[in-house]
């Protein structure tokens, strides 16, 4: 967006964002929390060695390696990192349903998926919760969705800050639970 | 007197009284230089000025023979040059009409027109001109038996104008080649090639450590990321030294009176150099970087307004590396850049001013969110020069008495530059402004000086179209610097070819200090070194240029507590920036 011979930054998109909504172009996966609130035990990244097909948006590699509290997760949040410090992202009504195609690296990996930022104890937070539910994954891509359940996300004045959890449940032991996530989006 | 000028009469009285018994028609032209140089003595620019005007006030008669009436107009041109008065190019021009046959007056425009002319570079096209007609000059003269001793220095004086002017483009592969037998060529070819490597908390070319480290800590603090205090250990990791290759070719075509083309490939690789993600900020990856590109430049004779230098040139940029959370993800961008400058004499002294441009247009990033993935970068930067030629009065080198007398140049020079980024909705702007003098010449010395401000600020642009300065990303910094360069064997004093390869040799020893008087204070600094910068003319190899730049430095980074030693070695065939 050049201004003469200089540049200009841009504009962020104009709200309400319109449904059907990928994901990964208005939420970052920047909440890290558990085992992942330190470094070095659960990571993402956007390299996924080959896409579900038809897919849109990012794909996504996260790998975790249990630690001392046996638990972690990451929140797409928005604007990055926002821990209810600041307003979310307007939404278009009448989302019930959250779809995105995973696939484990091994196959039998647990992973809970879920949605919503409601603790507004810095100040903001979701209308809406949706706990994480564990899911299997194989080792091939599968479609899955997380339903809304009637859940209002537009009650909140400030918008959605939350709009994707995905929380890796370790097994018995330390060992390293890898999977892979793409196209994710909310429909109606 | 400096060693030049001792050099240049020497050559005159040794060799005169052999031309006057050899051949009565032909006189030395080196007496133009030596005339010129005894009337300057202790005189400041006005009164040579005087001089000048009275001089042509009271021209020769006409009965007076051929060379005195050339030597009267060519030391007319030596002093117009000493007091930036530009009529001296009409004054060499006259001298080659009175007296055609003679190589030296040749060698005196040339000279001219390379050492005195010229905006941030010499008036080149114009000057080779005048060295080459010298060279047809000297072999028309042999052809006839009509030889005299000092055509040897006059050849030798030419040839070292020459490969002065063409140093810089390395390896003559074709035509424009030492010992520039056969006529100036249409054509010419030229290899350049440069292998620099170094371990250093700068890439070459780069001088903003302190506001890069402070930028890269307050963006991980920064509510975009961490949002959280940087422990004194990720504080410290920031400060690195990577090691950077960088091997840099180059093809020089010149054509006729066209200019320089230049087609050129360079391979840059950093090594565990990157923050590949701000989230961890010591999570360091490693830069790729292949540039191609087209270039051309020129400089030109516009006086009576001034001297022009146009360059420009694209470039295709392949980089991976630098995109954070995408350290695979190659980018390929298009690069675009000017760098116009103009130079005028003001009295005796010369002002140069000049911008850089640089524009880069980036391909989006693939992914996140869509307000991140716009990229873009634009330079724009503007200096100027002003360089004191006047004779000054300063103690003699040599008994330390004060005297009027002639310097290399006393330069006080400033610029501002803009470098501004956008990452999507942030831009980061970052400021350069700085105000040095170099004082050049002195006994062997070169004395620089310089203040230097350094400054980042991020501007967000939200949703409703309104922007906002992060306090967080903003710092500023502050910087002294002293260089001191002492001059082992001093290039200025050769007029002719070296004796040996060795053609310059100079020791370097640069001292700065970085304060922070806004925002992120953790890389404070101060920075010490020595450095060794030599050139090679290898006449065996058609003349070609080399130079060889060795240097160590220590950096101390006080607040986090962090020493680093650093060196560099750069091997250059040719170059294509000092």
């Amino acid at each position: 967006m050049s201004a003469g011979c200089g540049v200009e930054a841009i504009t962020p998109p104009a709200e309400p964002i319109a449904l059907p909504m990928v994901v990964s172009d208005f939420f970052s996966p920047d909440g890290f929390w558990g085992d992942g609130e330190k470094r070095g035990s659960l990571d993402l990244q956007r390299d996924c060695p080959s896409r579900a097909a038809g897919a849109v948006g990012d794909c996504y590699r996260v790998s975790y390696l249990p630690g001392a509290k046996r638990y972690a997760g990451i929140n797409w949040q928005y604007p990055h990192n926002n821990w209810g410090f600041w307003p979310g992202r307007k939404i278009a009504p009448g989302a019930t349903k959250i779809t995105f195609k995973a696939r484990g690296a091994k196959g039998g990996e647990a992973v809970g998926f879920g949605a919503g930022q409601a603790d507004d104890m810095n100040g903001y937070g979701d209308s809406f919760s949706i706990s994480p539910q564990t899911l299997q994954l194989t080792n091939s891509w599968q479609s899955f969705k997380v339903d809304f359940l009637g859940e209002d996300y537009g009650r909140s004045p400030s918008g959605v800050i939350g709009a994707f959890i995905a929380s890796p449940a370790p097994g018995e032991g330390e060992e390293l639970v890898e999977f892979f996530l793409d196209d994710l989006k909310w429909e109606r | 007197m400096s060693k030049f000028s001792l050099c240049l009469l020497l050559g005159m009285l040794g060799f005169s009284s052999t031309a006057f018994s050899q051949e009565a028609t032909r006189s030395n032209p080196f007496a133009c230089y030596g005339a010129a140089e005894s009337l300057v003595q202790g005189l400041s620019a006005a009164q040579i000025a005087d001089l000048v005007k009275s001089r042509l006030e009271a021209p020769p008669s006409a009965t007076e023979g051929t060379f005195d009436a050339a030597n009267w107009h060519c030391t007319n041109g030596e002093l117009m040059r000493r007091v930036g008065d530009t009529r001296a190019a009409a004054s060499y021009a006259k001298v080659i009409e009175i007296d055609p046959q003679e190589p030296g007056w040749e060698l005196w425009y040339g000279l001219y027109l390379r050492n005195t002319r010229g905006a941030a570079h010499p008036l080149l096209e114009q000057a080779e001109v005048h060295y080459y007609a010298a060279l047809a000059k000297l072999s028309a003269l042999a052809e006839r038996g009509a030889e005299m001793p000092f055509d040897a220095t006059t050849k030798d004086w030419v040839q070292r104008g020459l490969n002065i002017v063409y140093g810089e483009a390395g390896l003559p592969l074709f035509g424009r080649a030492y010992p520039y037998d056969g006529g100036k060529p249409f054509l010419s070819v030229a290899f350049t090639s440069m292998l620099r490597t170094s371990v250093d908390t700068n890439e070459a070319g780069t001088v903003d450590d302190v506001r890069r480290f402070a930028s890269e800590a307050s963006f991980s603090i920064s509510a975009q990321r961490l949002n959280r205090a940087l422990t004194p250990a990720e504080l410290e990791g920031i400060v690195r030294t990577p090691l950077r290759l960088d091997f840099y070719n180059r093809l020089r075509l010149r054509l006729g009176q066209l200019g320089a083309i230049d087609v050129s490939y360079d391979v840059f690789r950093a090594y565990k150099s990157q923050i590949t993600r701000y989230t961890e900020p010591n999570n360091l990856g490693d830069v790729s970087v292949e540039q191609a590109g087209l270039s051309f430049q020129r400089t030109l004779d516009l006086y009576s307004l001034f001297d022009l230098h146009i360059e420009g040139g694209y470039r295709r940029v392949s980089r991976v590396g630098v995109v954070e959370w995408f350290p695979d993800l190659r980018e390929n961008i298009n690069m675009y850049e000017a760098h116009p400058a103009i130079s005028r004499f003001l009295g005796p002294d010369k002002l140069t001013v000049g911008m850089h441009y640089v524009f880069m247009d980036i391909p989006f990033v693939p992914g996140g969110l869509l307000e991140d993935r716009f990229r873009e970068r634009a330079i724009r930067a503007f200096y100027f020069d002003y360089a004191f030629y006047r004779p000054l009065v300063l103690p003699d080198p040599d008994t330390w008495r004060l005297r009027r007398q002639f310097t290399r140049g006393v330069h006080v020079y400033g610029g501002y530059a803009m470098d501004d980024e956008v990452w999507g909705i942030r831009e980061v702007q970052r400021r350069d402004t700085y105000l040095g003098s170099t004082f050049k010449g002195f006994a062997g010395f070169d004395l620089t000086l310089q203040l230097t401000t350094l400054t980042s600020l991020t501007d967000i642009t939200t949703f409703t179209g309104e922007s906002y300065v992060d306090p967080i990303q903003t710092n500023k910094h502050f910087r002294s610097t002293a260089i001191l360069l002492y001059r082992i064997v001093d290039e200025d004093t050769m007029p002719g070819m070296p004796a040996s390869s060795l053609a310059m040799m100079n020791l370097v020893f640069p001292v700065r200090a970085d304060f922070t008087y806004k925002g992120w204070n953790a890389y404070e600094n101060v920075r010490a070194g020595a450095e060794l910068w030599s050139k090679f003319v290898w006449k065996g190899l058609r003349g070609t240029n080399f130079l060889l730049t060795a240097g160590y430095d220590i950096q101390y980074f006080h607040r986090v507590e962090r020493l680093v030693h650093m060196g560099h070695l750069d091997l250059r065939m040719g170059w294509n920036y000092l």
